[in-house]
């Protein structure tokens, strides 16, 4: 047991010095960008109830939560998501506030990975819940919230991409299909499986839901994707895919290329009702945002509540900007060697330098040839040596 | 930015999959002839060749954009990325085999089963509502039910000489398999032309074949 005093676990990591700054200056920037645009932040527990992520629809898998019993044998987790917590929240503490309400967050999420992949297990995500807000002008404010936070982090190549959960919905509905085949297909549309979904759909009769279906995962890119899409789709469907023309339409004046369509986002698709989207980063090769509509999930807690978010992995964005710089220890600094007798003055010292927003450390004055040696160690520019009088030395 | 990285499963899946390349126009000398090098340029793309759950799990993390690999690796190693195309080469089948002339779903008592693929297996009596145990083995599965450790193994089979040899016959097959490609989820979004040039290139010459 002994070596594991000195490890941390599977999924987890310390962070130090210029990692932990650039982590805190991602956080900072994204949760400023959020509070100038109206939203209020809240904090969750890291700890909630079990039941509250197995609502039908908003699930998570049991093997993906880390879980703990409370004393009275009560099932708890690390939450998975900041998003059921707040749902929660607001319907709650929040449950006479004037709608919409806006709110952000930026806290740990906990999941469970296989091991050995070289997955996070704690991850920071900064995002927004814009709830009991319907329409087109709140689907257009979260897309270009997301868009503004990853700019607000340095990032200029990032690719937003839009979807809509109903899409699916729709077609699937005209396939002769139970849910559990409903399923199986979703998760080909998920994958891109191409081959693996025209195998599947060629045991079905022909209909123009399997032919809309069949060309669901190609439909990703520009503009181009609503036209080849429209000669495809009817129905439901088609009014779907004129909403996200609607959102393209007035995205891409701002966005430009930043902003693509892939028509076959059907992940966690009973969750999401309507607009879905997703952010990329070059040096990154996970989602770095995710998000959407989820206008059901209010249902569980007994109100019917139309709400919007997203979430931003801190993590990536803070990796990128970590990657290919030297590790260094953090600002430079001054160092206060204080003699004996005269330590009063120094941490006075420190004072006025810090307040003039110096980063200052005091440490005892033994000789001088030591102070600077330790000095040199510690990466100091410039050391005061105090006693009765104060001798400065620069060092660099 | 760096050019379109390659990861291509070593060793049975190799040859079928440079001789691909090689009907695409590229020039793949440099797969041919290896040397020591790690990372070969192959016409403008940088190739890697890895172990299967190597090549997977390169392609999750983003240092791969495009992955050829068997779907007996993805059906063991699920993991988040697209899977854009059946290439047909290195075609078997995972297949729950046991000795020859008996009735491996007959009695009462629970089964034992060794595989090479837990995870396979696993699915596999999940989807049948089957409680069994599963031993995982690292070398010849057939090995453990002529040793009496199991009552059946699932594995790879391509012919079925080696199963004939033992006295195991194929019981049920569980999957098909062939290589596949597969495309990390943000490098498809990120740099959608290149890889969907040389994903058309591949179809194309599957298509000409």
């Amino acid at each position: 047991m002994q070596k594991y005093i000195t490890k941390t676990p599977d999924g987890t990591r310390d962070l130090l010095f210029e990692e932990c700054e650039i982590h805190s200056q991602v956080k900072n920037r994204l949760s400023d960008l959020f509070r100038r645009r109206g939203y209020y932040e809240v904090v969750t527990p890291a700890l909630e109830y079990y039941d509250l992520f197995t609502q039908p629809g908003a699930a998570f898998s049991q093997t993906e939560m880390a879980k703990l019993t409370e004393p009275g044998g009560r099932l708890l987790v690390l939450r998975p998501d900041s998003t059921m917590p707040i749902a929660r929240l607001v319907s709650t503490r929040l449950k006479e506030a004037s709608l919409p309400i806006r709110l952000h967050y930026s806290q740990k999420v906990y999941r469970v990975s296989p091991g050995l992949k070289g997955r996070s297990n704690e991850i920071t995500q900064s995002g927004v819940e814009l709830i009991g807000a319907e329409g087109l002008l709140y689907d257009l404010e979260t897309i270009l919230t997301a868009a503004k936070a990853l700019e607000a982090c340095g990032m200029e190549d990032y690719k937003i991409e839009i979807g809509h959960a109903g899409i699916f919905g729709a077609l699937a509905a005209g396939l002769p299909v139970d849910a559990e085949g409903r399923e199986e297909i979703r998760l080909l549309i998920e994958s891109k499986s191409y081959s693996a979904l025209e195998d599947l759909l060629e045991g079905l009769p022909e209909s123009g839901a399997a032919d809309a279906i069949r060309m669901l995962p190609r439909l990703f890119g520009g503009r181009e994707v609503l036209e080849q899409a429209a000669e495809i789709f009817g129905g439901k469907a088609a009014e779907e895919l004129a909403y996200l023309k609607e959102l393209l339409t007035r995205l891409e004046p701002v966005l430009g290329d930043k902003i693509n369509l892939d028509l076959g986002l059907v992940h966690r698709n009973n969750y999401y009702t309507g607009v879905v989207f997703r952010g990329y980063l070059p040096g990154s090769g996970d989602t770095v945002v995710s998000g959407g509509r989820y206008d059901k999930l209010f249902d569980a807690f007994g109100s019917h509540r139309p709400a919007v978010g997203f979430a931003v992995d801190d993590d990536a964005i803070a990796d990128i900007l970590l990657a290919g710089r030297q590790a260094q220890k953090g600002s430079p600094r001054k160092i206060l060697f204080a003699a004996a007798g005269y330590e009063m003055k120094a941490l006075a010292r420190l004072e006025e330098l810090t307040a003039g927003g110096q980063v200052c450390e005091v440490l005892p004055l033994a000789d001088k040839q030591k102070a600077l040696s330790t000095a040199k160690e510690r990466g100091a520019e410039e050391i005061e040596l105090i006693g009765q009088l104060t001798e400065i030395i620069r060092l660099v | 930015m760096r050019p379109i990285r390659i990861a291509l499963t070593k060793g049975r899946l190799e040859k079928d999959a440079v001789a691909i390349f090689d009907r695409m126009g590229l020039d793949t000398e440099s797969l041919k002839n290896k040397g020591r090098r790690l990372i070969l340029p192959v016409s403008g793309y940088e190739a890697v060749l890895a172990k299967a759950a190597d090549v997977i799990t390169y392609i999750e993390h983003g240092v791969c954009d495009i992955g050829v690999v068997g779907k007996d690796t993805i059906l063991e190693y699920p993991g988040s990325y697209y899977e854009l195309l059946d290439l047909k080469i290195g075609r078997c089948r995972f297949a729950l085999a046991g000795p020859a002339g008996k009735d491996f779903y007959a009695g009462y008592a629970s089964k034992t089963i060794a595989t090479k693929y837990p995870a396979v297996a696993r699915r596999f009596f999940d989807g049948k509502g089957m409680d069994v145990k599963i031993i995982k083995i690292e070398g010849s599965v057939e090995l453990a039910p002529l040793l009496g450790l199991a009552d059946a193994i699932v594995d790879i089979v391509e012919t079925g000489t080696t199963l004939k040899e033992n006295g195991l016959e194929v019981i049920e097959t569980v999957a098909p398999i062939s290589a596949r490609v597969i495309v990390n989820m943000a490098s498809l979004k990120l740099r959608k032309a290149e890889i969907e040039g040389f994903v058309g290139l591949m179809q194309a010459a599957l298509d000409k074949e």
